[in-house]
């Protein structure tokens, strides 16, 4: 008995063509120009004559370099967050996993609070396994400075280095960033 | 801040801190919470309330709000109390553990009144003489 052979025609396999992205581009191109646009300011915005037609800033404006300024200088607090227990904890600075574990003591984040910012940063108590231990207090500036170095030297701490060399961390693990 | 994290610890009394780093070792966060955890049950003193936790706050600066709130949601009672800052940086070992446990019994008089908690049952009388038992029985304060 012979089988038919049946054949069929086939046509050749196409790749898939890659979605297009010209809409992706033309939608963050219209997102960019709008947000160009709001925040942009205008001179007519900030700058005002007075009575003898000369130039000078606007009261808006002013107030806000004094507000700005005062803020850089207010009382501020920089912080750490160590574990309080043994453990497994989330890890933001990871590149290749979500938590790390950490012995009890060793650092979690570092960070900066303000005392404009004091109603929410007292309801914001740390979670059950975390101490919160201020560290510094100063200036925002004095502050930030403060804290984006010891979260640049944290790889130096020997808490890190007496890591196996896999788990060693650039940043503390709940430090994503540099600031 | 944000703490939007969920962290493991899932027991029914946690005990943690918001204290000036070099007065840090003097709390002993890990014994309280193990003492409590290891003699005493939160469902002993309410059906709603599924974690007691309790924070000291010991600074001197920029000292935030105590707290004293229930999350329905997540069945969290939330007690935090300012200890005297001065008084516990110039106590001894025996003198920071008193003021300690003094606070945390301070603070389950809070449970009542704290946000929330209205309305809704809690023996706070029987877990303050639970709690008060434990402490003496560790020599921490004295029995009146």
């Amino acid at each position: 008995m012979v089988l038919e052979k049946i054949y069929i025609e086939q046509k050749p396999l196409q790749p898939p063509k890659p979605p297009s992205k010209d809409w992706f581009r033309i939608i963050l191109l219209v997102f960019a120009v709008f947000a160009l646009i709001f925040a942009a300011l205008y001179f007519s915005e900030v700058v005002e004559k007075d009575e003898h037609g000369n130039y000078r800033l606007k009261s808006e404006r002013k107030e806000k370099f004094e507000a700005d300024s005062l803020k850089m200088t207010e009382e501020c607090q920089q912080y750490a967050l160590v574990a309080k227990v043994s453990g497994i904890y989330p890890c933001f600075s990871c590149p290749d996993r979500d938590s790390i574990f950490l012995n009890e003591g060793e650092i979690w984040k570092y960070g900066v609070t303000c005392n404009g910012e004091k109603r929410r940063y007292g309801n914001k108590m740390p979670t059950q396994d975390l101490v919160y231990l201020p560290q510094y207090t100063g200036s925002l500036l004095e502050c930030s400075i403060m804290e984006t170095r010891k979260i640049i030297e944290y790889p130096l701490l020997p808490e890190n280095l007496n890591r196996k060399p896999a788990d060693r961390l650039a940043r503390p693990a709940g430090n994503p960033y540099d600031k | 801040m944000k703490y939007e994290y969920t962290m493991r610890s899932n027991d029914d009394f946690a005990v943690s801190a918001m204290v000036w780093h070099e007065l840090y070792p003097k709390l002993k966060l890990g014994l309280f919470q193990s003492l409590l955890c290891k003699h005493l049950k939160i469902k002993d003193y309410s059906e709603i309330v599924k974690h007691y936790y309790f924070v000291f706050i010991v600074m001197q600066k920029l000292v935030p709000q105590e707290t004293h709130r229930f999350q329905t949601k997540t069945g969290f009672l939330l007690n935090s109390l300012i200890m005297d800052y001065d008084k516990f940086a110039q106590a001894d070992e025996a003198q920071a553990m008193q003021m300690q446990a003094e606070l945390y019994l301070e603070g389950i008089k809070y449970i009542p009144k704290s946000w929330g908690m209205k309305k809704r049952p809690f023996d706070w009388q029987k877990f303050y003489t639970d709690v008060r038992n434990l402490f003496v029985e560790q020599g921490w304060i004295k029995e009146n």
